[in-house]
């Protein structure tokens, strides 16, 4: 069924299709709206879930976890300052193995107080033990969703997901949308029964213990053992949803003309759309290049860049949040998987978009004509105003 | 139909993020492809709002502002000058203002402040129709009966059909009735 929605109302029709049980946020711009459309699907009997309010984004996630330790299905969102404010919980969750999915509209970071979209806090939460997935429509937002859950209760991962997509430019954009049926998502994704980290009054056990250090490293290792799990659970959830809804999103890394492609453009969230745009128009001058869009930050998608950066001579990376004293973090970091490889090619960054500030065709196609023409090592990245 | 790009200029509480969702739905009902979003600046009323929708029968691949739009809707006239209603406007932008004036004094004045340009200006009274039949001047969703009318975009059936997707049983009658009568009395030079 084809509905107009936004990526706000999708993310929040993910949640009710994915029968989540238990729902808790706090008001923060522009994530409010999830919960909203959630608090609305409750009361018209449409979810059978609990609204639990919190006093704060800490309490928030403190309540998302304690409600998951039941064996719950859980759904939160949050944005901005609220996720900066949510930062120690979320290591909580993440060692705490609890598959709670997340709503994450991305929003600029204070001060100077903004309103609107860029990655720097989303970013910034990279090491919390959180998987990240960045959604460029609301279509995905909505499919992502589904996918989050059944990525976080795999056996295999059991670690929280972030459902990140650009605030404004897709939370409160409105587009087609179509809405899955309900039995075909119940067939894609089955209930939660938690194995691992159950409060049960007759079997107690201590959750959130303390550990020495041998034992606590052990557990650390786990996560980045499930982490590297992840990433072949995240390409056959993308795969086997495919099968069921016709719809992918390119599993970890969402590639676009890049078979042939001497140069690559590589950006995460809504950014991607007009960077295909972009580049279709240098194909039709004969440039050959292509674009690759990481959906999964974390895990990063280590094999499928290098085996892109096997192939290209350049690539352009567009950060969408810089990290003062260093450049752009994703720029940043796709230099340090392709380092090694026996043939690296070069890697530029830019920093652009961030507090909103617009990315057009025209700027991203400056950023692949200029990475086209460029010899030599990258200097410092580069800012597109 | 290639990308009709609509902007809307109102003010915090006129309705115009709804305007822009009910022409998108319109559009998604018809079987069209349709975006909208809006750009606000401080969450209050009677500050300026900015709306921009899209509408195209193939894939839309933008989501930024529009600054070149085939269409204008400007729900306050003070917004004509001071809004940047003006701002890129092509030869054959049709620019749709909410106004009791009679529609030869504004496309004057119009002309006078795009020097003497010809441009395909539409009058309405929306403020005064929504009054009368909402009992609120909401003139946002009434406007849309001149909007649909100058543009063609969509017909009455399916912005019909997005009111009653969008708004409370109790307000289909007279938003469909303030939207007939805008539709109806809006003046086109």
């Amino acid at each position: 069924m084809l509905r107009l929605l936004d990526g706000n109302a999708a993310a929040s029709y993910g949640a009710k299709l994915a029968r989540t049980q238990i729902v808790s946020a706090t008001p923060i711009t522009p994530a409010s709206e999830i919960a909203e459309h959630l608090i609305r699907f409750i009361e018209a009997g449409e979810l059978r879930a609990e609204f639990v309010v919190p006093e704060g984004e800490h309490s928030t996630m403190v309540i998302c976890m304690g409600a998951s330790m039941t064996g719950a299905r859980v759904f939160t969102a949050t944005a901005s300052q609220g996720l900066a404010y949510m930062h120690e919980p979320l290591h909580f969750a993440a060692g705490g193995r609890l598959p709670i999915v997340m709503a994450v509209p991305n929003r600029s970071i204070a001060l100077p107080w903004c309103n609107y979209p860029d990655h720097q806090i989303v970013v910034a939460q990279r090491d919390t033990g959180w998987i990240q997935l960045h959604c460029e429509n609301a279509q995905e937002v909505l499919d992502t969703c589904i996918q989050a859950f059944r990525i976080a209760e795999d056996p295999r991962v059991l670690l929280p997901v972030m459902v990140c997509f650009d605030g404004w430019t897709v939370s409160l954009h409105h587009e087609g949308v179509d809405i899955p049926p309900q039995d075909e998502v119940d067939a894609y994704l089955p209930a939660y029964t938690s194995q691992h980290c159950v409060l049960d009054p007759d079997k107690p056990k201590t959750v959130g213990a303390g550990a020495d250090a041998l034992l606590y490293m052990q557990y650390r290792r786990q996560m980045e053992e499930a982490m590297d799990a992840a990433r072949a659970v995240i390409k056959t959830t993308d795969e086997e949803f495919r099968v069921r809804f016709g719809r992918s999103y390119g599993g970890m890394l969402d590639q676009y003309r890049c078979e042939d492609a001497a140069v690559v453009l590589v950006g995460m969230g809504a950014l991607a759309e007009a960077a295909r745009a972009a580049a279709d128009e240098l194909r039709l001058e004969g440039a050959p290049v292509g674009v690759a869009r990481i959906r999964s930050y974390r895990p990063f998608p280590h094999a499928e860049l290098r085996a892109l950066g096997e192939r290209v001579e350049a690539i352009a990376v567009v950060d969408r949040s810089s990290s003062p004293g260093l450049g752009g973090p994703l720029a940043s970091e796709v230099r340090a998987v392709l380092s090694g490889l026996p043939r690296s090619p070069q890697v530029y960054g830019f920093v652009a978009g961030l507090g909103g500030h617009e990315i057009s065709v025209a700027h991203l196609r400056k950023a692949l004509s200029s990475v086209s023409i460029a010899t030599g090592p990258a200097s410092e990245d580069q800012w597109l105003w | 139909m290639k990308m009709t790009e609509i902007r809307w200029h109102g003010r915090g509480g006129h309705g115009t993020v709804t305007a822009g969702i009910l022409l998108a739905e319109a559009a998604v009902q018809s079987g069209l492809v349709a975006r909208t979003f809006p750009n606000f600046g401080p969450f209050r009323r009677g500050n300026p709002v900015l709306v921009f929708t899209r509408v195209s029968s193939g894939p839309i691949r933008e989501r930024g502002p529009i600054k070149a739009p085939d269409v204008v809707v400007v729900m306050d006239k003070a917004l004509l000058i001071n809004g940047g209603a003006l701002d890129g406007l092509k030869a054959e932008s049709v620019l749709i203002i909410n106004t009791t004036q009679e529609l030869v004094e504004l496309s004057r004045q119009v002309a006078g402040l795009l020097s003497e340009r010809k441009l395909k200006v539409v009058a309405v009274d929306a403020t005064g129709i929504a009054i009368e039949e909402l009992g609120a001047p909401f003139a946002s969703t009434t406007i849309l009966g001149a909007v649909i009318r100058a543009t063609g975009i969509v017909d009455l059936e399916a912005i019909s059909a997005a009111v009653k997707a969008r708004l409370p049983v109790a307000d289909w009658d007279r938003n469909l009735r303030a939207i007939q009568r805008a539709h109806y009395t809006a003046r086109q030079n």
